[in-house]
């Protein structure tokens, strides 16, 4: 298993664009790929998990992967969403 | 018998009238059983259940079709998403793992799987997140319907002439109305930031929205009587009722009679007093129609479509694209370009705004675009890129203070800086600040000074100065613009504004409606502006009456006692 941290960074936060752009992502790999923040844990290849997730600008976000390859989605995902998504970023 | 006459109260969404037999959508997902299927059945269930997806998910593929718009369409972006949730192959998992745990039909766990989601959705306290529940409700309509083998009747079937009547209009079928079809819109829940709103206006059709459950008695094939200039609907309207619409209806025969006869030129009154006509638009591709409708410019364009589905902030690339789409349009008469005006009742109350216990005095327009000077520098300069060698005006929403209004003079110039240091022309930009704060029109005179033009923001202004909330239905009677006190801050907005010989415009919705846009002519305003489809209307109206009158009867409705003493004298 492997896991990173990070925060989002976009405002304001990941709604419906950017989850589905982090679900697209997530799908490339072979690896369970999870995103946690610190009430909610979900499948990053579930639209609806991301959805759940409600994850505001600012939220600690943790991105945990499990499969031969972890660690290129885990850096693919925290790429994602530190790049605020092509999106406006918070200050 | 004749039915009893029945009269309720909703939020003014989109001006007009009309009678016609109520049209009921009935969404008969919500009705769904909950029955066990004997342990035999549980895999033919499931496989009943995955040929519902993929006819839905066809379903969502042809829809999108058959609208076509290629992808930029907010309408085509909501479908994109509907079809995500579909394809969650999580999603799946979790519904067939219940369906063999619990052993009840398809459409009832289906249906209480998304029930729980959007439930949790509207738990949250983002506005955007909250709002997501009326997609997953969208999908799970669609999906049971599908299970059931009956959809929701259709919203593009509407019998043509009929007053179509809602629960809410779910984001996928604002795409599939066909508006031309139907006399007018009547939904129960819905508010004035609502999609189907926005389309009502922008399109002409006549909408209440906000009714509350009383809509429920209204049967299919009543008769219905909708006014949505002020909200009011008659169930079952009686002879005066009738007789009333009917005056409003010739009277609307004549303009209409009027605009087909006359080759309309620049706003002008038949005495030859200028008034400029121009548009309010809400997204790139209005500005087309209003320049073929003849608008002298646009008056009042709204920035908020960017963040409308909750799509996202764009770069400034993108927002100059969209900003020289509607400049392209109009190549002499200017455009006015309004900077977000998010908070209160628009949907980027989303924006990750915290909710607040009272939005419409919170962080709305100016106060929250200062706080997030990012978001304020990108848009300022994509609008001085895309206005280089163009008649660009910037309108500032909900400015209360000389401050804010020196405070975004001052990223607007070192904006137009950094464009230009990056090698790019750079446009010269007029900056005015919507008046719409009582405050402002008290410090009118010191703003003048400041602005290269005011813009009356005439819906807001009412709202703060009467301290009336539109949204709610049950005070909606007492938000006129007719009230004398709301006419005396626009006389004296324009007093104020005289000694610095700035133009001040109008741009709410009295400026389009008889009789307030007599009274704003009255008064001495220089520019009105309105939705699209009244600019022709509005000039003929203009044309037909005479300054010198207007402002005499102005004067007197200065001094009249009540709204009711002010329609007495327009009257006459």
């Amino acid at each position: 298993m492997y896991e990173a941290k990070t925060v989002v960074r976009n405002i304001p936060g990941i709604h419906a664009r950017p989850a589905a752009l982090l679900v697209k992502e997530a799908s490339l790999f072979k690896a369970d790929v999870t995103l946690a923040t610190p009430d909610l844990t979900v499948n990053a290849k579930s639209i609806m998990g991301v959805m759940m997730l409600a994850a505001e600008t600012g939220t600690e976000l943790t991105v945990r992967a499990e499969g031969s390859d972890e660690q290129a989605a885990v850096a693919a995902l925290i790429r994602l969403v530190e790049s605020g998504f092509g999106e406006e970023l918070g200050a | 018998m004749t039915p009893k006459r029945i009269v309720l109260q909703g939020v003014a969404a989109a001006p007009g009238q009309a009678i016609g037999p109520a049209h009921r959508l009935v969404a008969h997902a919500l009705e769904v059983p909950r029955r066990s299927i004997a342990p035999r059945k549980v895999a033919a269930e499931i496989r009943r259940f995955r040929q519902a997806l993929s006819a839905a998910r066809r379903e969502i593929r042809e829809l999108r079709q058959r609208l076509a718009t290629g992808g930029e369409d907010p309408g085509d972006q909501i479908l994109a998403s509907h079809l995500m949730i579909l394809q969650d192959r999580e999603l799946q998992r979790e519904i067939v793992e219940a369906i063999k745990a619990e052993r009840f039909h398809a459409p009832y766990v289906v249906r209480r799987v998304f029930q729980a989601k959007a439930h949790y959705l509207e738990t949250l306290p983002s506005e955007l997140f909250r709002s997501r529940a009326a997609d997953i409700r969208d999908v799970r309509d669609r999906l049971v319907g599908q299970l059931l083998g009956r959809g929701r009747s259709s919203i593009a079937h509407v019998p043509e002439g009929s007053v179509l009547i809602a629960s809410e209009i779910a984001p996928s079928e604002v795409a599939s109305l066909r508006p031309e079809r139907i006399a007018a819109l009547v939904t129960q829940r819905g508010t004035l930031a609502s999609h189907v709103t926005i389309m009502a206006r922008s399109r002409g059709v006549p909408a209440v929205v906000g009714v509350g459950d009383a809509l429920e008695s209204v049967p299919s094939g009543e008769e219905v009587w909708v006014d949505g200039s002020s909200g009011q609907i008659v169930v079952g309207p009686n002879r005066a009722d009738q007789r009333r619409h009917r005056h409003w209806r010739e009277r609307e025969a004549r303009i209409g009679q009027w605009l087909t006869q006359r080759e309309l030129g620049p706003g002008r009154t038949r005495d030859g007093h200028a008034i400029a006509v121009r548009a309010n638009i809400d997204r790139p591709e209005d500005a087309a129609l209003a320049a073929e409708v003849g608008a002298e410019g646009v008056g009042l364009f709204r920035t908020e479509f960017f963040f409308m589905d909750a799509a996202a902030f764009p770069d400034e690339e993108t927002q100059a694209a969209a900003y020289a789409a509607v400049l392209d349009a109009f190549a002499d008469a200017p455009v006015t370009i309004r900077t977000l005006d998010l908070g209160g009742d628009k949907h980027a109350a989303l924006m990750g705004i915290p909710s607040e216990e009272n939005p419409y005095l919170g962080l709305r327009g100016v106060r929250f675009t200062l706080e997030h000077p990012e978001l304020y520098r990108t848009q300022l300069r994509a609008i001085v890129r895309a206005g280089a060698g163009r008649r660009v005006r910037i309108l500032v929403p909900m400015i209360g203070s000389l401050d804010q209004f020196h405070q975004t003079r001052a990223l607007l110039a070192e904006a137009r800086e950094q464009i230009v240091a990056a090698g790019h022309a750079a446009a010269e930009i007029a900056l005015g600040p919507m008046i719409e704060l009582p405050s402002a029109v008290l410090m009118a005179d010191r703003l003048a000074q400041a602005s290269d033009f005011f813009s009356i923001g005439s819906n807001d202004l009412v709202q703060y100065l009467l301290g009336v909330d539109r949204n709610n239905a049950r005070i909606a009677s007492l938000f006129s613009p007719l009230d004398p006190a709301v006419l005396r801050a626009i006389a004296l907005t324009l007093r104020h504004a005289r000694p610095s010989a700035i133009p001040v415009g109008s741009c709410g919705e009295m400026s389009g409606e008889l009789p307030g846009l007599l009274l704003l002519a009255g008064l001495g305003i220089d520019e009105l502006s309105v939705a699209p489809f009244l600019v022709r209307r509005t000039k003929a109206i203009l044309s037909q009456v005479r300054q010198r009158d207007l402002e005499r009867m102005a004067g007197r409705c200065l001094e009249a006692e009540d709204r009711r003493a002010v329609r007495r004298i327009v009257v006459e």
